[in-house]
């Protein structure tokens, strides 16, 4: 007994110490917090993930087409949402300096052609500098002031000048002396104070040499008119207005389009009496009735040649209704009916023919 | 010293009852620590998502909702709702569809319309009179004018106010990529009769160039009452002088003196009677015939004149000489095609 006894003892001993030790192991295991980093990750969807690959796509398509500002602005975009974008950061700082050195580039050979008077060269270029640098201003300056022929003159005022003497110097007529006054800041004053600059409007002594009016030619084209010789009247009269308003050549004009217009319509031809009314002025003499009259006419004319057609179509005589048509398009261009029909007898005569 | 059955701690433990009690206890803690909230497996928890809008210092990002237009996010961010045509040129889309992310820039992106490969211009179009049935050099039939207007729409034109195009050509503000201005002159009746219930069915702004001595209310030309009216409606009202006069040409019988005054009188007397029946300033003058010189130019800028149009034919960059505009004039024999020919937006480098 005693020795089942001993060797019962010699078990809980080999045993119970590492079950105690086991348990007591567990048992901390189990009342131990959790390790930060084992943290259960919680995933935010952002609405706007999408978006970034799209702008940075964007931004490489916008450098490889030149266009660095907005390639430039995409990748703000990408930054703006993701403030620790190191290639963003990068991106930004590598095609800024490039376009401000191109705009540098360009604003450089800009003014190396204006010097040589190559303006539309020279324009190119300062506008390629402000695409590179919108706020560039000196190239906005140029752009917006070099190119102009100027309005002005400038007078620098010496001692002694007057309004006088200034307009004698740049206008050779001293009787323009109210011009000097009014442009310049001294206003009614007599005489500007010396060393301003005063920027005095270039004034033509005459019209153009190019453009001199033609005085006596008006009385040509009235003759003309007069002799019946309407196409001669109305080209020296167009030639007269070209040069400037003038209500007499206006009514040469009129007067011999009309009396044309008149002509034709006389004499049925519908569709040039039609045109040449076009060019009359619409409330001169009756135009407007006449062209009311020709207009119902040539509807009516219209509508006898598309009936023509209806009947020539029905008898299957697609060449000659394609004919009637034709002319019916030709008084009235918007027979819509005509035009319709027509189309489907080009159609149906063009499959006839591949058929033969 | 062993632990056997001899030694006293043994005894102490395994011959009391202490040892199964301390063995039982240890193992309901064991149970109680292990029946505590474990670690759950790695699934991400979805919160529910963020705003709809993330705004920045230059630009706000919106994902689009089913409520949501160009011009309504144009009134909310950019605090006008005409202006969704900025938002949808940088998104380059036509319009919105929910779901989808648009950025809304808070400032032009693109002041002069410069590119790599050239520069935008505007076409400036020039009306004189309309009649129902009637064309010829100055007057545009009503269905020409129509088409006209529809071929503008339908092909992504965008008519825009001379202050917005001002705001181009000083190079502050953006305008679309096609825009185009609407000018008519004189003041003629059918302004009113054909062009503008036209012009209001597309919601066009258009300006019209009155020479004052023509407001007579006959049959033909527009009366105030008119001109009142459709101020009110859209159509900017702004200076073509007092009588038509080319300002340029000094008549034969005058003196220089007699010339400059009349000049003078041109712009005072119509600039005042526009003051006093519209109550507002003007800032912009169509020469009439198009006619213009340094002087007059000169007068222009001294009196405050911020711009005028000739009728030379052309389209216009942000540079361009702003006493000397180009306008195109639409005449009453022009099919779509001359039309076309006139509206071009965008002139390439050489």
């Amino acid at each position: 007994m005693r020795q089942d006894a001993t060797n019962n003892h010699w078990w809980v001993a080999r045993v119970c110490p590492g079950l105690v030790f086991l348990l007591g192991i567990l048992f901390f295991q189990a009342c131990a917090p959790p390790p930060p980093s084992r943290e259960i990750p919680v995933v935010r969807k952002d609405p706007f993930h999408n978006i970034l690959p799209i702008y940075r796509l964007k931004a490489r398509q916008s450098e490889n087409a030149q266009d660095l500002p907005m390639a430039i602005f995409c990748w703000h975009i990408v930054e703006s949402f993701r403030p620790d974008d190191s290639e963003a950061k990068a991106e930004i700082q590598r095609l800024s300096s490039r376009a401000w050195a191109e705009a540098q580039k360009h604003y450089a050979r800009g003014l190396k052609y204006l010097q040589e008077k190559r303006n539309r060269k020279a324009q190119d270029d300062m506008l390629m500098a402000l695409f590179y640098n919108r706020d560039d201003r000196n190239a906005l300056d140029v752009l917006q002031k070099d190119f102009f022929p100027p309005e002005t003159k400038p007078y620098h005022v010496k001692k002694g000048d007057t309004n006088l003497s200034i307009a004698s110097k740049l206008y050779h007529d001293p009787k323009k002396e109210f011009l000097v006054a009014y442009f310049s800041d001294s206003g009614n004053s007599n005489s500007p104070a010396p060393g301003e600059i005063l920027r005095l409007p270039i004034v033509e002594s005459a019209p153009p040499a190019k453009k001199p009016r033609p005085v006596t030619s008006i009385q040509k084209a009235q003759t003309l008119f007069k002799k019946k010789k309407y196409r001669e009247a109305i080209s020296l009269a167009e030639n007269i207005v070209a040069y400037g308003p003038s209500s007499a050549a206006r009514k040469v004009i009129n007067a011999s389009y009309y009396a044309l217009a008149m002509d034709a319509f006389h004499s049925g031809r519908l569709p040039e009496a039609m045109k040449l009314f076009g060019m009359v002025n619409s409330d001169y003499e009756k135009t407007s009735d006449y062209i009311r009259r020709i207009a119902n006419q040539l509807r009516v004319r219209a509508d006898y040649h598309y009936k023509k057609g209806v009947h020539y179509f029905l008898d299957e005589k697609l060449a000659k209704a394609i004919s009637e048509w034709e002319i019916t398009l030709r008084l009235n261009p918007e027979h819509a009916k005509a035009r319709a029909d027509l189309k489907k007898a080009r159609t149906m005569l063009k499959n006839l023919n591949g058929m033969q | 010293m062993r632990f056997h059955p001899g030694n006293p701690f043994f005894n102490f433990f395994f011959r009391g009852r202490c040892i199964w009690a301390l063995l039982a206890s240890l193992f309901c803690l064991t149970l109680v620590s292990c029946a505590l909230p474990q670690k759950k497996t790695a699934v991400p928890v979805v919160k529910p998502p963020a705003s709809n809008t993330r705004i920045f210092d230059d630009f706000v990002a919106v994902i689009v909702q089913p409520k949501d237009t160009l011009a309504s996010l144009a009134a909310t961010y950019l605090h006008d709702p005409s202006k969704g045509w900025f938002i949808a040129e940088f998104n380059e889309i036509a319009a919105l569809k929910p779901g989808q992310v648009v950025i809304i820039l808070l400032k032009p992106y693109n002041r002069g319309g410069l590119s790599p490969s050239g520069y935008q211009t505007v076409p400036v179009l020039c009306y004189h009179k309309f009649s129902k049935t009637i064309s010829d050099r100055m007057t545009v039939r009503e269905k020409d004018f129509e088409k006209q207007m529809c071929f503008l729409h339908e092909n992504g034109y965008r008519v825009i106010s001379l202050d917005q195009l001002f705001g181009f050509l000083d190079f502050k503000d953006q305008i679309p990529n096609k825009s185009v201005v609407i000018t008519i002159d004189d003041g003629w009746r059918s302004t009113y009769d054909i062009a503008y219930p036209i012009l209001k069915r597309y919601n066009y702004p258009a300006t019209l160039f009155v020479y004052t001595n023509l407001i007579t209310g006959s049959s033909i030309t527009l009366s105030w009452d008119l001109v009142k009216r459709m101020y009110a409606n859209g159509i900017d009202m702004q200076c073509h002088t007092k009588t038509h006069r080319s300002l340029h040409w000094k008549r034969e019988e005058e003196s220089f003196r007699q010339y400059f005054d009349a000049v003078q009188t041109e712009l005072n007397e119509s600039t005042r009677v526009l003051k006093k029946q519209l109550n507002k300033g003007v800032r912009y003058l169509a020469y009439p015939y198009g006619d213009t010189s340094h002087l007059v130019i000169e007068v222009l800028k001294k009196r405050g004149f911020r711009a005028a149009f000739t009728v030379k034919r052309g389209t216009n960059p942000f540079f361009g000489n702003r006493y000397r505009l180009f306008r195109s004039m639409v005449y009453g024999s022009y099919t779509l095609k001359d039309f076309k020919r006139n509206l071009k937006v965008f002139a390439s480098f050489k």
